[in-house]
């Protein structure tokens, strides 16, 4: 295997941006400057991705424009890093306001607990940066092949060590981030760096990584970070009430190309236990192995997954060692039971409650009948605690001590916010990317579609006596995974507008990935395949049987054991 | 310089038979040379006027029978002709008079006032001036420095001179014909002798300006002293020109009809593309003549409560009133002629009080039109005592947005839709209506071309060009833009455009992205208005850039301006008069004179409505 170690072919085209951007500067501001045309140059496109933007246009207008002889519209999304998902009040009634000033007056809550903005024109994307950090978050590494937001489990409602392990994940995400003063210069004014001969990234070098690194921390039993979907993951392991370590897993991840098997989604492999003071150094250690080793010819197989699977674990593990002198003990044992969120107020054991509110494909936006966005600016008025964003698009209201309580939920009232359990469990536990019309990879809708599907799907399943059943749905307009389609019980892909591979088989706590079982649904097929099965299950399940461990014991599909035979 | 003056004197003949290059095959030479050396002085002058008619006439033959004896070349010393107009239709009028001038036995020699030396004045015997008005009085540009120095200290002494002027204006102005107002009563008061009274044309104004110049050339004819000789010649007719023009416009295909506004602005700019295989350059206007919509026209119909089969005459034709609402009278607007037929049809107080005072009357037509007029001033009055009262509807210009060499046998434009609510009703623009509700199914839309001279690409395709542009302002400059894409060695060129916002208002966007990456446009800038709470204008751009601009200026750069004269072309010049001062370190005085020089030289063009 060691013949694979160093890959031949030349370096993809993004590699050389990369070396060529003096630490990811390129012509930023050149290309932010050109009053022409809204859009930034090519190479630009790629490095901005570093800053936290990416370049987009409304696809929806783009025939109708260039009949106009306009040029697309384009606009900017800017992902806000919030390690750990967690904001206090004051920065969310900041980042409310940036999101009506500059932005389509909404937030995308993304699938890694970050805020997005969508719509920000190019001549306003400098200010709103500047705005951004100015509530002392930032955007820096929310994309681009760097180590992105850092999540963790959004349940301290569920476990005291809550606090403890979001403090680890702060302490990886800022050990981790880039150190080039480029973001700085571009965005806040910063003064250039003087003499230069500084090396700016000493942990990643001119060319950064191969591709995006994710990390994840999940606190058992809940799996709402979906840990193993990660490039690097972290498992706490609580003994008698206490934070003991982690149980380490490599090489998750969610993309892959159609019609190219050689690119897969990938289960984490859970690889051993560290002690809690070591997570830091081992994401190091990680980061490095995959900085090494990656591929950096070929960016569809360029992912630590792939790595892994080309290089084998022994040899990464030799490698930890060699590098890092780091040696994991065995795993130790435990359980997850589920990926979704807990809805409506939960209370933990320090006496403070805790209400989680759902957010539809993690869109908060003020809607006739439901000002959403609204009612959680008025809780951010009055609220003293934290919001915390989840790993499945929804948002709590964290720490609300017992004489806040009525006045918040005065508020949920008043503004029609209804409580998430009162849904169907398909909803609870659903999950949409962005898609069209602004993403650029999309083939087919997701967030402007799935509620209206599952409005669909909740008929078959009230016909049949599983509206309470919790299933997990996840709809993705591509491939590339961003709604972890892999990982849903129920996974929609698309293909072409208006039609979606349909997925069956993954388990419900997030360490099965599912297999493909149509191709090319429409939404009519979509529900003339579910709806059999989904009355087979009604009838012949077994006693607290997951739908997605049914399909599998009645052969719907086979189940895929590991992310090299999800083709299979 | 362009030379526009067709006077062919007799140095010019000198030089061509002195084997001076010429056009002529060498046995057209000889006889050119053959039949000039034998004419007096009157017969060259005679000459040179049918020659120039020839060319006005493109070509066209005029009849020349030489050999009879109807006409007289009378002893008379040629009438100069003086000519000072922004559109090329004082120009027109001057060849047009010249032409006649042979039918009245007469000679007369063409002069242009952006040429002319004031001085000559005295000199003059007998003179016409043709002379326009624009906006709030003013002198088109050819005519600034006559009419300056017929106030001046130096103007005096016209006791020799007997002359006639012909104004040319809209009657919708305030201050209808001044400036051909003015040059009658100065040039009486400097001593000349008036020998026709001066008329004031509308745009309208083919008929009112044949007859002044039949009698007018005709009072000259019978001037003391004025003896026939030589030549006769009969019966100078003009053949029918087939040319297209506002009085028999060319019937245009709509080719295409698009919103160049993205959603989300509250206007709309059309790009029209018509199939029109006219002649013209880029820089030229298109007329067109519209229609007014029924809904108007029913609405006015029903404030006078005349009945649309009514029977009325209108040039000399019979026709329903409803017709003659929809197809030949202004209804979206009221001006002031139509206030003052009103009047004189029936006399009212209020309206007198308005109509005397010019910002009451200012602020009164403003955002109103015929139905307004007639719902606020209630008169009993017949359909043909309305069509009386009414102004003849009038073609629309628009400058022309493509190039006859990028885009042969078609002719774009960029209509601005003017739409707005007034007093509960909706008002909309009548030509740009016409054209926003134009279905191109059966219909075609009239359309001529207005010359616009003093709207030129420099004639050496190698002179850098600065072209500022507000709204659909731009348009001229797209036809620039395409004719200099064709040509191999091109100058530099700059484009400064300027609307509301870059997003929905960038006005032909890709076409220009288009442009600078071919290099048939070297570098733009760009001025949205309401992107920012700043409210950066064209000016500012220019402000911004004005050390290159200057660059470009001493580079022998021309320099454009195109767009609303109010709002923008006024603060363009005034900023390129601050440019020219600090960054050549003159006085304000000097920097005025070097961009007076700029526009005398028509290094300087405007094209502002």
């Amino acid at each position: 295997m060691e013949d694979n170690n160093n890959i031949s072919a030349p370096p993809s085209p993004i590699e050389i941006i990369k070396e060529n951007s003096n630490y990811l500067r390129g012509t930023i501001t050149e290309s932010l400057n050109n009053p022409l045309t809204g859009s930034m140059k090519e190479q630009d496109q790629v490095l901005i991705k570093f800053h936290g933007t990416y370049q987009q246009q409304d696809r929806d207008l783009d025939d109708e424009r260039k009949h106009q002889k306009l040029e697309p519209l384009y606009s900017f999304l800017i992902r806000i890093r919030v390690p750990a998902g967690i904001t206090t009040p004051a920065q969310w009634l900041a980042l409310d306001e940036l999101s009506d000033k500059y932005a389509d007056k909404t937030f995308k809550f993304t699938t890694r607990q970050a805020f997005q903005f969508h719509g920000v024109l190019k001549r306003n994307l400098k200010t709103t940066m500047h705005e951004i950090n100015n509530t002392l978050l930032d955007t820096l590494a929310a994309c681009g092949d760097v180590n992105r937001n850092v999540m963790t489990s959004a349940n301290p409602f569920e476990s005291p060590v809550h606090a403890e392990v979001a403090e680890d994940a702060k302490r990886i995400s800022a050990y981790l981030t880039p150190q080039t003063a480029a973001y700085h210069e571009i965005w806040l004014d910063g003064k250039l760096v003087e003499g230069g001969e500084k090396e700016e990234e000493p942990l990643y070098g001119k060319t950064y990584l191969p591709r995006k690194f994710k990390t994840a921390i999940a606190i058992p039993p809940r799996n709402d970070s979906d840990v193993l979907s990660n490039d690097l993951g972290f498992i706490a392991i609580i003994e008698n009430g206490q934070l003991s370590g982690y149980n380490v897993t490599v090489g998750g991840g969610m993309a892959y190309t159609f019609g190219n098997n050689n690119t897969y989604p990938r289960v984490a492999d859970v690889v051993g236990y560290i002690p809690k003071e070591k997570i830091v150094e081992v994401s190091e250690a990680v980061l490095v192995f995959q900085r090494d080793h990656g591929n950096r010819s070929d960016r569809k197989n360029a992912r630590l997954k792939y790595t892994i699977d080309r290089l084998g674990l022994d040899y990464f593990r030799s490698e930890l060692k060699r590098t890092h002198n780091i040696e994991t003990e065995a795993a130790k044992p435990y359980k997850f039971t589920t990926l979704g969120d807990k809805f409506g107020w939960s209370k933990s054991s320090d006496g403070f409650w805790h209400y989680t509110v759902f957010v539809e494909g993690g869109k908060l936006v003020d809607r006739d009948g439901y000002p959403a966005k609204t009612a959680i600016r008025e809780v951010a008025k009055i609220h003293t605690g934290s919001f915390i964003l989840t790993g499945n698009q929804n948002v709590v209201i964290a720490q609300v001590s017992e004489k806040q309580k009525p006045k918040i939920e005065n508020i949920l009232k008043k503004h029609n916010v209804v409580d998430g359990k009162s849904l169907s469990q398909l909803r609870q536990n659903s999950i949409a990317c962005a898609a069209l019309p602004l993403c650029g990879l999309a083939f087919a809708e997701a967030e402007r579609y799935l509620p209206s599907l599952v409005d669909k799907l909740d008929k078959v399943l009230e016909a049949n006596g599983l509206l309470n059943e919790p299933i997990s749905i996840r709809m993705t307009g591509c491939a590339n995974g961003c709604g972890r389609p892999f990982l849903a019980e129920i996974g929609l892909v698309g293909r072409a507008p208006g039609r979606y591979n349909l997925y069956l088989g993954a388990s419900f706590v997030g360490d099965r990935l599912n297999k493909l079982y149509k191709e090319m649904l429409s939404e009519e097929e979509i529900i003339a395949a579910l709806t059999p099965i989904l009355e087979d299950f009604a009838k012949t399940r077994d006693q607290n049987e997951r739908f997605g461990n049914f399909v599998i014991r009645k052969g719907y599909v086979k189940a895929t054991t590991e992310g090299k035979k999800f083709h299979d | 310089m362009r030379n526009t003056n067709h006077e062919w004197s007799p140095q010019a003949i000198t030089l061509m038979s002195n084997n001076f290059a010429t056009p002529l095959t060498p046995e057209q030479s000889d006889s050119f040379r053959q039949l000039t050396s034998s004419l007096n002085e009157v017969q060259l002058a005679w000459m040179s006027g049918y020659l120039a008619a020839l060319t006005a006439q493109n070509g066209n033959l005029i009849p020349v029978p030489v050999n009879n004896e109807s006409i007289k070349i009378k002893g008379l010393s040629p009438i100069t002709i003086l000519y000072g107009s922004r559109t090329g239709n004082g120009e027109g009028l001057a060849k047009k008079a010249q032409k006649l001038a042979v039918e009245f036995g007469l000679t007369a020699i063409l002069k242009n006032m952006d040429d002319y030396k004031p001085k000559d004045l005295q000199s003059e015997k007998n003179l016409i001036v043709i002379v326009s008005t624009h906006g709030e009085g003013e002198p088109p540009f050819a005519a600034k420095e006559l009419h300056e120095f017929i106030y001046g200290k130096r103007a005096s002494g016209l006791e020799n001179v007997t002359y006639a002027v012909l104004g040319l204006g809209d009657s919708s102005y305030f201050q209808f014909c001044k400036t051909g107002k003015d040059f009658d009563l100065q040039l009486e008061n400097l001593g000349a002798k008036r020998l026709a009274n001066m008329t004031g044309c509308d745009v309208d104004f083919q008929e009112t300006a044949d007859q002044w110049l039949r009698s007018t050339l005709s009072a000259f004819s019978g001037l003391e002293g004025n003896k026939a000789t030589v030549t006769t010649i009969e019966n100078v007719e003009t053949s029918v020109s087939q040319n297209y023009s506002k009085k028999n416009p060319y019937q245009a295909e709509l080719l295409e009809k698009i919103n160049l506004h993205g959603r989300g602005s509250e206007r709309q700019t059309l790009h029209i593309e018509l199939d029109a295989d006219l002649p013209f350059e880029p820089g030229d206007s298109a007329g067109i003549m519209p229609v007014n919509t029924s809904e108007l026209v029913n609405e006015v119909l029903a404030i006078t409560g005349l009945i649309p089969e009514d029977e009325v005459e209108v040039k000399n034709s019979k026709t329903t009133l409803f017709d003659a609402l929809k197809k030949e009278f202004e209804l979206s607007k009221i001006t002031i002629d139509v206030v003052k037929r009103h009047l004189e049809f029936a006399p009212n107080e209020q309206l007198t009080a308005i109509y005397q005072s010019p910002e009451k009357l200012q602020n009164y037509l403003y955002g109103r039109d015929i139905a307004d007029f007639f719902s606020d001033y209630p008169v009993l009055l017949s359909a043909q005592d309305l069509v009386k009262i009414l102004r003849p509807l009038q073609p629309r210009l628009y400058s022309i947005a493509s190039s006859p060499r990028a885009n042969p046998g078609e002719l774009h434009l960029a209509v601005g839709v003017v739409e707005y609510e007034n007093k509960g009703r909706n008002r909309r623009g009548t030509c740009s209506n016409y054209l926003s509700d134009f279905d191109g199914n059966e219909n075609k839309i009239p359309v001529f071309i207005e010359k616009n001279p003093n709207f030129r690409l420099p004639k050496n395709d190698e002179t850098p060009i600065i072209m500022v542009g507000a709204g659909t302002g731009i348009a001229p400059y797209r036809a620039f833009v395409q004719h200099r894409e064709q040509v191999e060695n091109r100058g530099k060129s700059w484009l400064v455009f300027g609307n509301r916002n870059f997003e929905t208002e960038f006005l032909y966007q890709t076409d220009w992205q288009k442009f600078l990456k071919s290099g048939a446009l070297s570098k733009m800038d760009v001025a949205f208005s309401r992107d920012t709470d700043k409210h950066v204008y064209v000016q500012h751009k220019l402000q911004e850039n004005a050390a290159e601009i200057y660059r470009w200026l001493e580079d022998g750069a021309h320099f454009y301006i195109c767009g609303d004269m109010n709002k923008m072309a006024t603060d363009v010049q005034n900023t390129l008069v601050s440019i020219v001062e600090n960054q050549g370190a003159m006085s304000n005085d000097s920097a005025l004179d070097y961009v007076n020089k700029m526009q005398k030289e028509k290094r300087l063009q405007l094209d502002v409505y």
